[in-house]
C-alpha cells in the first residue's frame, strides 16, 4: 500500500490482462449491472474507470516467473523495454557501446575498434595508429564520449601541433558537444591546480605541443615562465591522484625521440593522466625503437625497459602462431597445444592464469570442429597477447567503406625555346647554383625556395622578389616540406636578394604575365570542369601566397570568384572552409598548405596541385584532404601542374610517379622521406648538374624511397607480431550497431516518462504536435530541487535548465549537444537521465519479469523458427575493473529446444525491444509446459555460461593484478630512482632548500605505492553476482 | 445538465460514496483469481456516418480498427459505406451495395438527422447496425481467437451522435433505441431482416425490458449501450496522449459538407474530463463546397471533379488535373479562403469578447512554447492542403487569432492496417467511442455557460452537476 498525500493508504492494484501495469484506486465504486467499477490511476500516467474483475490487489499478485507463467500473465513490449533500458542506462555494461550513434559523426565500424580495445586496456592507454584520413580525431572523441558515459570523466587535455588547435576545438564542439578552450602553458597550469571536482562535466583543453614543452634546463632555471611553471607543477602532481581524465596527444610521433623536450612533456603529462590516447599515423612504419618510445608513453610501467621490448614481441610470437592455427580449420589440437606450451615457457607468460586455463583443458576434436568454437578460442588466445590492449591500427586497405579511386592527370606545359619563361627559368636556376657555390651553401631548404617558387608561378615569383616580400614564410614552409617541425633559424633572404640583383634588372616582368602558359592551361581545364560539373567545387593548392594572390586576381577577372586561404587571411581556417563549403557562388578554393592538415575537404572531388611539393608525404597530405572517409564520389581527381623539362618535371616523372603516390596512399614514411628529399634538394640545387645527372640523382632517391617502402610493407606484413588481430573486435562493433545494442531516443523518452509516472506527481510532459520526441517538461518543485541537488553534487550545473522548475522544451535525442536556450537535448548523458538511473538503482525495484513480444521476421532475418523462449540475466564482476554484462539465452520452441548462442540470443532480444509489438494471444498459441521447460533449459545454460565467464574473468583478473603489481613496483622504483638521483644532485650542488622537499616526495611516493599495492592485492580476488532480468517468449511474424 | 447523464442509466454513486481515499480502504477488490476465470471488457465504438461507418473495438491494452474487407471502398478497409441492401425475395439484409435482386438504401443516417424518426427509417438503421455489430464480433473472435479464447466477454456498445445535435433528446432517444435493437437483432441466430428489426423496435418501444426469449440470454443491460457526441469521442485519444494541454482549445472539423469550429475548454473535474463549450458553429465550408467553389471560379465542370467522398487532391495535383497555375488556383480560392478564415476568426473573436475574455491564450506569449491557443484539426478533410495551409496561417497571427495548429495524435494502442495520420483523422471518433463509457469526456453545452463568466464556470459546474439517476 502506498500513502496518499493526506496520509491515507490507497489500494494498489495490478491489471489482470496487463500485469506489468500497476496503479492505485482513486475513485469509485460506481455500480453497473454485474460489476463495480473503480477509477484507477495507472502508473503509465493514465487514469481509467476499470471493472473490478479487471484488476487485483498488488499484494496478492505473484512475481515468480513460473507462477506467472502458470497463470498466463504475460507482460508486454513496454515491460521488456523497461527491463532492458533500465539496465543499459544504469549500468556500465561491457557489451554496450555507449558512444555509438550518440555523436554527430557518421558511423564507420573501424572507428569503434580503438574504443573497444581501449575499454579493455589494463594500462588505460592506447596508441591509435590508423593511416591518414581514417579519422583518428573522431576515434579519440569517441573514447572520451565512452569515458564520460561510464565514469565521472571531467577533464580532457588535447596536445597537438599548433596548427591543429582550431580544428580540435571545432570538432570537439560540433561532433562531440564538448566545450573546450585553447590554453597556453601558464593557463593550463592554473587550470590543473583547480580541484578536478570543481570542473564541469566533460570540459576540454586544447594546447599546442610547442606551447607546453618545457625549456631545456627547466629544473635549474630561475626563470618563471609558463612552460617552466607547468613542468614543475606536473612533476609535483605526480604523486597525487591523476588530475587529467584523458590525455590525447595528436601527431604523437613528434614525441618518439626520447631525448627531446617534447618526449619529456609527454612523460610528465602521462604521469598525471588517468587515461591516454596517442594518435599517430606513422609509428609502426619506422624503426621499432620509435614504436617502443610511444608504447612507453601509453603504458610506462609495462614498457619501462627498452631491452625488454623484444621479449614482449617474442612472447607474443607463439601466441600469434597458436591463434592462427586455431583459425585454420585444418589444424589439430596437438599443434595448437604445442604452440601454447611454447608460449607458456616464456618468462613473461609462465605465471599467466589464462594460458594455464587454456592448457588445463584438453582440446577435443569435436570442440574444434565447430567454427564458432575456434573463433572463441582464438579470441581467448588473443586476450593473452601482451600488446593487444596497447595499439589499434587500421589501414585503408582493410576498411570496407574505403572505395575511392584516385585518378591523377599531369598537366605539364612546354616553355618556348626563346620565350621569356624559358629565359627566366634558366637564369634563376643558374643564379641559385652560383649562389650555392659562392656562399658554400648546401642545405636544400635554403636553396630550393626560389626554384620552387618560380616553378609555381614565374610572374608571381618575380614580382615578389622585386618587392622583396614574403621571404621568411617561404623558407618556413619549405623547411616543413622537408620533414621538420620547427622553423629554421636561418633565412633565405640573402639568396632572394642575390637573385633579384642578378636576374631581375633589365628583365621584363610583365612579359611573364602576358605569356603565362601554365595559367592559360589552368584556365582552360578548370573552366571546362566547372561548366561540366555545375554542382562541384574544387581545391587548388599552392605553396606560395604570391601565387595564390595572383590566381585570385586572374580568376576574378574571368568571373570565377575564388576564395583564398593562407596564413595572412584573418579568418579562422575552419570558418573559412565552412564558408566555402556552404557558399553557392564560390566554387574554387585557392589554398596554401594551411589546408593540407587537419581539415576535411571531402565535399570536393577535384584537387589541383598548382605546384608540386617534392616530398611525396606532403602530396599525400594534400590528397588526404579529399581522399578520406566521407568522400561521396567514387573517384577523386588529382591534376598536377608544372613546366615541362624542368627539375620539377624530372622529380615528378622519376620519383613521384614511380612511387605511384597519386594512385595509392603512402604509408607513413615521413621522416625517412624528409631526409631523402632534403639530400636530393641539396644536391640538385648546389651543383651544376646536366639533365642526365639530375635524372640519375633523382633515381637514387627513388630507389632509396622504394627500399623504405618495401621495409615498411614487410613491417606491415609482420604487424601481427606487434598488434593483435582486430577482426573479432570489429565483429563486435558491427554486431553492436546492427543489432542495436545501444540506447535509442524512444528508450530515453519511455525511461523518463515511465519514471515520472511512477514516482513523481505534478509534472508536465507535453509532447509536441509535430514530433513525438519533442516534449515540454516541467518538473514539480520538490523533484526539481532534488535534481538540482544531484546536479550540484555531481558538478553538472549548467547542464540542464529543468532543475529550475520552469517548463523547458526538450528533445529526446541520443546525440551529444550543448544546452541551448531554445531546446534542451536529453541524451543518455543528460543529468535527468543520470539522476533517474541513480534513483532507480537506489530503489532496486524489479520490473515485470515475464513478457511476450512479436517481432517482424525482417528485424531478425537469421531466426528461422516461429517462436523462441528466452531468459535474460545480469552478471556483475568486481575485481580490478568492475563491469556488468547483460546475458541472454534464447531457445527455439519447436520441440527440439535448440539453443541460440549468447550473441544471437541478445540480438533477438534487442530486435524485439526495438522493433517488437505486443503478443497478446501468446497464452493459447504456445504450450505453457513447453515454455516452462524452455526457461529451465535457458537458465541451465546461462548458469554454465556464467561459470565459464567467471572462471575466465577470474584468470584474467589475476593476470592483470599480477602484471599491475609487478608494474606498480617497477613504477615505484623508477620514480624513487629519479627522486633519489635528484636528491643526490641537490646534495652535491648544495641546493639545501630543495633537499627536504625531495625527501618529502620520496616518502609520499612510498606511501602512495604501499596503498596501491595493498589495493591491488585486495582486488586480486574477484567477486561476482548474477541477477534475474526477465524471461519471455518471442514470436516471429511476417 | 451534464450531457452524459441522459444517455445511460448508470447506477452511479460517485457523489455519495467512495470518492475519498479513506473510504477506499474497505473496497471489495476481488481476491486473486486465475486470469482465465475473469471476464474481459470489450467496447465496440461505432461511428455511424452519413457516407461511411467506422468501428473500433477497445480493451485495456489495445484498440482494433475493424476491417470490412469485402465491403470497403477505395482501399481503406476500415471505411464501410453506410448502405444497406435488402433482397427482394427474402427480405434478407446485407452490407454493401452490390447485390443484385435487392434494393440499396444509402441514406440511412440523414433522415434521422432531419428528424424523420419513422419506424422504417429506424428499422433500416437498426438492421444496418446489426450487421455491423455481427461482423465486428465475428471478425474479432476470428482474427483474435487465441487472445480471447476461453474468456467471458463483457460487451459494450458506444454509438456516436452528430456534433450539432448535442441537445436533441428525441434524436438521442432514437439512436439508443436503434442501437439496442441492432444488438438484439445481431445476436439472433437468423438472417437480419427489416421485419425482425421492426418487431424488436416495437417491442422495445411498447414493452421495454420484455425481450424475446431467444434474445434474452445474449442481451446487453441498458448500461452497456450508450450514445456519445462525436465531438467528445474524437478528443479521447488527444486527452490521453502526452500532447494533452488543459485549457482553451479550438477544433476545426472539416467534413465532406461542413466545417465545424468549436471553441472549448479541456478540464478535469473529479478525475473526469469535461469539455465546456464556448462557441460551436457549423458552416457549409467542407471539402465538397471547396471543390464546388473552385470549379465555379475556374469555370470547370463538375464532372471533372472527384466524388465528394474522395480525398481532395493536393493543390499541386488539383492544378495538374485542371491545367491551371498556382496563381490561378490561389486567386480562385481567395473568396472561399476568406470565408473559412472568417468562420474561424469569428468564433475566436466571439469567445474572447463574450464568452471567456480572461483566457490566458488571449495574451501575447511570454515564451515561445505552450502559449498559443491549441488548434486541433480533425475530420476527413483535415489533410487537404487548402485547410492545412489556411490553419497554419493562424500560427503567425497576434492573439486572439494566434493558433498552434495540429492534428489529432495517432494513439499508440490503435491497431490499424495502413496506419497513417490521415486514416486516423477518419477513425478518431470510433476510436474515442471504444473507451469505457465512464472514460469518455463530458460536454457542457454552450447554454450552460454564462457569457463573461467562464472563469467561475468550474466551481459552478460542481454545484450544477446532475447525476444520471437524477434525470
Amino acid at each position: 500500500m502506498t500513502e496518499e498525500s493526506g496520509g491515507v493508504p490507497a489500494i494498489e492494484v495490478v491489471s489482470v490482462d496487463d500485469p506489468g501495469r500497476r496503479g492505485r484506486i482513486v475513485g469509485g465504486p460506481r455500480i453497473r449491472t454485474d460489476a463495480a467499477v473503480y477509477r484507477v490511476q495507472w502508473n503509465d500516467g493514465f487514469a481509467s474507470w476499470t471493472p473490478a474483475y479487471a484488476f487485483e490487489r498488488l499484494d496478492s499478485a505473484d512475481e515468480d516467473v513460473f507462477t506467472l507463467l502458470e497463470e498466463r500473465r504475460f507482460g508486454r513490449l513496454n515491460d521488456l523495454r523497461r527491463n532492458l533500458t533500465f539496465i543499459q542506462l544504469s549500468g556500465r555494461l561491457a557489451n554496450v557501446v555507449y558512444s555509438m550513434d550518440t555523436t554527430n559523426t557518421d558511423f564507420y565500424p573501424f572507428q569503434y575498434k580503438p574504443v573497444l580495445t581501449f575499454l579493455e586496456s589494463p594500462s588505460n592507454g592506447i596508441l591509435i595508429a590508423d593511416e591518414v584520413g581514417l579519422g583518428k580525431t573522431i576515434e579519440a572523441g569517441l573514447i572520451w564520449t565512452e569515458l564520460r558515459a561510464r565514469y565521472d570523466a571531467r577533464r580532457l587535455l588535447v596536445v597537438c601541433p599548433a596548427m591543429l588547435r582550431d580544428k580540435w576545438v571545432l570538432e570537439l564542439d560540433s561532433k562531440f558537444g564538448i566545450e573546450s578552450s585553447q590554453l597556453n602553458a601558464s593557463e593550463l597550469a592554473r587550470e590543473l591546480k583547480r580541484n578536478k571536482q570543481e570542473i564541469h562535466d566533460g570540459r576540454g583543453y586544447v594546447c599546442s605541443l610547442q606551447g607546453l614543452r618545457p625549456p631545456s634546463g627547466w629544473r635549474d632555471t630561475d626563470k618563471r615562465t609558463g612552460r617552466v611553471e607547468l613542468a614543475r607543477l606536473l612533476e609535483e602532481l605526480t604523486e597525487s591522484e591523476p588530475t587529467i581524465d584523458l590525455l590525447v596527444i595528436d601527431e604523437a610521433h613528434y614525441l618518439r625521440n626520447p631525448e627531446t623536450q617534447s618526449a619529456l612533456l609527454g612523460r610528465l603529462l602521462r604521469e598525471v593522466s588517468e587515461h591516454v590516447v596517442l594518435l599517430s599515423a606513422t609509428p609502426v612504419n619506422n624503426r621499432a625503437g620509435d614504436l617502443y618510445q610511444l608504447l612507453r608513453l601509453v603504458d610506462p610501467d609495462s614498457f619501462y625497459d627498452p631491452k625488454q621490448f623484444p621479449q614482449v614481441l617474442s612472447a607474443n610470437e607463439p601466441l600469434i602462431r597458436a591463434r592462427n592455427l586455431v583459425l585454420d580449420t585444418e589444424s589439430t589440437a596437438s599443434q595448437i597445444h604445442e604452440q601454447l606450451q611454447v608460449a607458456r615457457q616464456h618468462p613473461l607468460l609462465e605465471d599467466n592464469w589464462q594460458l594455464q586455463g587454456l592448457l588445463s583443458h584438453d582440446l577435443e576434436p569435436e570442440f574444434l570442429s565447430e567454427v564458432a568454437n575456434r573463433v572463441e578460442l582464438a579470441n581467448r588466445i588473443e586476450r593473452i597477447n601482451l600488446l593487444r590492449h596497447t595499439i589499434s591500427r587500421t589501414r585503408k586497405v582493410e576498411v570496407h567503406e574505403w572505395k575511392v579511386v584516385r585518378d591523377a592527370i599531369s598537366h605539364f606545359v612546354d616553355l618556348d625555346a626563346d620565350g621569356p619563361e624559358r629565359n627566366f627559368y634558366v637564369n634563376v636556376t643558374n643564379a641559385v647554383r652560383q649562389y650555392a657555390l659562392r656562399q658554400d651553401v648546401s642545405e636544400g631548404f635554403l636553396l630550393s625556395p626560389p626554384q620552387r617558387q618560380m616553378s609555381s608561378c614565374m610572374y608571381a615569383a618575380a614580382r615578389s622578389w622585386a618587392d622583396r616580400s614574403s621571404l621568411s614564410d617561404v623558407a618556413g614552409l619549405l623547411y616543413e616540406d622537408l620533414g621538420a617541425m620547427d622553423s629554421p633559424s636561418n633565412d633565405v633572404g640573402p639568396l632572394i636578394e642575390f637573385i633579384a640583383n642578378e636576374v631581375l634588372p633589365g628583365f621584363d616582368i610583365e612579359a611573364l604575365r602576358k605569356h603565362d602558359t601554365k595559367f592559360e592551361r589552368f584556365r582552360i581545364i578548370i573552366s571546362r570542369y566547372l561548366a561540366e560539373h555545375p554542382n562541384e567545387k574544387l581545391i587548388v593548392f599552392s605553396y606560395f601566397k604570391a601565387t595564390l594572390n595572383y590566381l585570385h586576381e586572374r580568376l576574378s577577372a574571368l568571373n570565377i570568384t575564388p576564395q583564398v586561404l593562407h596564413g595572412d587571411v584573418a579568418e579562422n581556417k575552419q570558418a573559412a572552409i565552412d564558408r566555402f563549403r556552404d557558399s553557392s557562388d564560390t566554387r574554387v578554393l585557392l589554398t596554401s598548405e594551411i589546408a593540407s592538415e587537419g581539415v576535411d575537404l571531402q565535399f570536393c572531388s577535384l584537387l589541383v596541385n598548382y605546384d608540386l611539393p617534392w616530398n611525396p608525404m606532403k602530396i599525400e597530405q594534400r590528397i588526404g584532404r579529399i581522399d578520406r572517409i566521407g568522400q561521396r564520389a567514387e573517384k577523386v581527381l588529382i591534376w598536377n601542374m608544372g613546366y615541362a623539362d624542368t627539375i620539377d618535371e624530372r622529380i615528378y616523372r622519376r620519383l613521384l610517379e614511380k612511387l605511384n603516390i597519386f594512385e595509392h596512399a603512402l604509408g607513413g614514411m615521413e621522416v625517412v622521406l624528409g631526409e631523402l628529399i632534403n639530400e636530393l634538394t641539396s644536391d640538385l640545387m648546389s651543383r651544376e648538374l646536366t639533365r642526365e645527372q639530375e635524372e640519375s640523382r633523382i633515381e637514387q632517391t627513388y630507389i632509396a624511397a622504394e627500399t623504405v617502402r618495401q621495409q615498411q610493407d614487410e613491417l606491415e606484413a609482420n604487424a601481427g607480431h606487434l598488434i593483435a588481430h582486430g577482426g573479432y573486435i570489429l565483429e563486435r562493433v558491427r554486431a553492436a550497431h546492427e543489432f542495436r545494442r545501444r540506447i535509442t531516443e524512444l528508450d530515453l523518452k519511455v525511461f523518463v516518462k515511465d519514471y515520472l509516472d511512477r514516482y513523481v506527481s505534478g509534472f508536465e510532459f507535453l509532447e509536441d504536435d509535430s514530433d513525438p520526441l519533442l516534449v515540454a517538461i516541467r518538473l514539480p518543485a520538490e523533484f526539481a530541487t532534488r535534481l538540482y541537488g544531484y546536479m550540484r553534487t555531481a558538478h553538472l550545473q549548467g547542464k540542464s535548465r529543468l532543475a529550475g522548475g520552469d517548463t523547458i522544451r526538450c528533445q529526446f535525442l541520443n546525440k551529444i549537444e550543448r544546452v541551448t536556450p531554445r531546446l534542451e537535448v536529453i541524451s543518455q548523458f543528460h543529468p535527468l537521465i543520470r539522476f533517474i538511473s541513480n534513483d532507480l538503482r537506489r530503489r532496486s525495484e524489479a520490473f515485470y519479469p515475464l513478457v511476450a513480444v512479436s517481432v517482424p521476421r525482417l528485424a531478425a532475418p537469421d531466426r528461422t523458427e516461429a517462436a523462441y523462449a528466452f531468459s535474460c540475466k545480469r552478471w556483475s564482476f568486481t575485481g580490478l575493473r568492475a563491469d556488468e554484462t547483460l546475458q541472454a539465452r534464447a531457445i527455439a520452441l519447436n520441440g527440439n529446444f535448440q539453443l541460440l548462442d549468447a550473441d544471437q540470443s541478445l540480438d533477438l532480444l534487442n530486435a524485439a525491444k526495438v522493433e517488437g509489438s505486443d503478443w497478446l494471444s501468446v497464452a493459447h498459441e504456445v504450450s505453457l509446459d513447453q515454455i516452462g521447460t524452455a526457461f529451465d533449459k535457458c537458465d541451465e545454460r546461462l548458469q554454465t555460461d556464467y561459470e565459464i565467464a567467471k572462471r575466465d574473468r577470474t584468470n584474467e583478473n589475476r593476470d592483470r593484478v599480477n602484471l599491475q603489481q609487478l608494474t606498480a613496483a617497477r613504477h615505484r622504483d623508477r620514480l624513487l630512482a629519479t627522486q633519489r638521483e635528484l636528491l643526490e644532485r641537490y646534495r652535491l650542488t648544495e641546493r639545501i632548500r630543495l633537499i627536504p622537499m625531495t625527501q618529502g616526495r620520496i616518502r609520499a611516493i612510498e606511501r602512495k605505492f604501499a596503498l596501491q599495492l595493498e589495493g591491488l592485492r585486495q582486488q586480486g580476488e574477484m567477486t561476482s553476482a548474477v541477477s534475474d532480468v526477465c524471461c519471455g517468449v518471442i514470436r516471429l511474424i511476417n | 445538465m451534464v450531457w452524459k447523464a441522459i444517455f445511460g442509466r448508470f447506477k452511479r454513486e460517485s457523489h455519495k460514496t467512495a470518492r475519498y481515499p479513506s473510504q477506499l480502504i474497505n473496497v471489495e477488490v476481488p481476491p486473486s483469481k486465475k486470469k482465465q476465470d475473469r471476464p474481459i471488457q470489450l467496447v465496440i465504438g461505432l461511428d455511424f456516418g452519413t457516407s461511411f461507418s467506422k468501428v473500433v473495438v477497445g480493451e485495456s491494452r489495445v484498440r482494433y480498427a475493424v476491417p470490412f474487407d469485402d465491403y470497403a471502398i477505395g482501399g481503406k478497409a476500415f471505411l464501410l459505406p453506410s448502405a444497406l441492401c435488402v433482397l427482394h425475395d427474402t427480405g434478407e439484409c446485407h452490407l454493401g451495395t452490390d447485390r443484385s435482386g435487392g434494393t440499396t438504401f444509402d441514406d440511412l443516417k440523414m433522415p434521422l438527422i432531419e428528424r424523420d424518426f419513422s419506424d422504417e427509417v429506424k428499422a433500416r438503421a437498426a438492421a444496418y447496425l446489426a450487421l455491423v455489430l455481427r461482423h465486428t464480433r465475428n471478425w474479432l473472435l476470428e482474427a483474435h481467437r487465441s487472445t480471447y479464447k476461453g474468456r467471458k466477454i463483457e460487451w459494450f456498445v458506444n454509438v456516436g451522435l452528430p456534433t450539432n445535435s448535442f441537445d436533441d433528446e428525441q434524436l438521442i432517444s432514437a439512436y439508443l433505441a436503434i442501437a439496442r435493437t441492432a444488438w438484439r437483432v445481431s445476436v439472433l441466430p437468423c438472417d437480419v431482416t427489416l421485419q425482425k428489426a421492426l418487431a424488436l423496435l416495437k417491442q422495445e418501444a411498447n414493452h421495454p425490458g420484455k425481450l424475446l426469449q431467444e434474445v434474452a440470454p445474449q442481451d446487453l443491460p441498458y448500461d452497456r449501450i450508450h450514445a456519445f457526441p462525436e465531438f467528445s469521442a474524437q478528443l479521447s485519444g488527444y486527452v490521453r496522449s502526452p500532447r494533452r494541454r488543459d485549457g482553451l482549445h479550438v477544433t476545426v472539423d472539416v467534413g465532406g459538407g461542413t466545417l465545424d469550429v468549436t471553441v472549448f475548454n479541456i478540464h478535469e473535474s473529479n478525475g473526469e474530463d469535461s469539455y465546456p463549450i464556448f462557441s460551436c458553429q457549423v458552416h457549409r465550408l467542407g471539402v465538397r463546397y471547396l471543390t464546388a467553389a473552385r470549379l465555379q471560379a475556374l469555370n470547370k465542370t463538375a464532372d471533372q471533379a472527384s466524388s465528394p467522398f474522395d480525398d481532395l487532391p493536393p493543390n499541386d495535383g488539383f492544378r495538374e488535373r485542371f491545367g491551371i497555375t498556382k496563381g490561378q488556383l490561389e486567386s480562385a480560392d481567395q473568396p472561399f479562403k476568406r470565408s473559412v478564415a472568417d468562420a474561424i476568426a469569428g468564433a475566436l473573436r466571439y469567445t474572447r469578447q463574450h464568452r471567456y475574455p480572461t483566457a490566458p491564450q488571449w495574451h501575447r506569449p511570454s515564451s515561445n512554447y505552450g502559449e498559443p491557443l491549441p488548434g486541433v484539426f480533425c475530420g476527413g478533410g483535415a489533410l487537404a492542403d487548402f485547410y492545412a495551409d489556411l490553419l497554419r496561417g493562424f500560427e503567425g497571427q497576434e492573439p486572439p487569432f494566434r493558433l498552434r495548429a495540429s492534428r489529432l495524435p495517432v494513439p499508440d494502442d490503435l491497431q490499424i492496417s495502413g496506419n497513417t495520420p490521415k486514416d486516423y483523422a477518419r477513425i478518431a471518433v470510433a476510436y474515442g467511442l471504444s473507451f469505457d463509457p465512464f472514460d469518455i469526456g463530458q460536454i457542457r453545452r454552450m447554454s450552460e455557460i454564462d457569457d463573461d463568466d467562464a472563469n467561475s464556470s468550474f466551481s459552478k459546474y460542481e454545484k450544477r452537476y446532475i447525476a444520471k439517476e437524477q434525470t
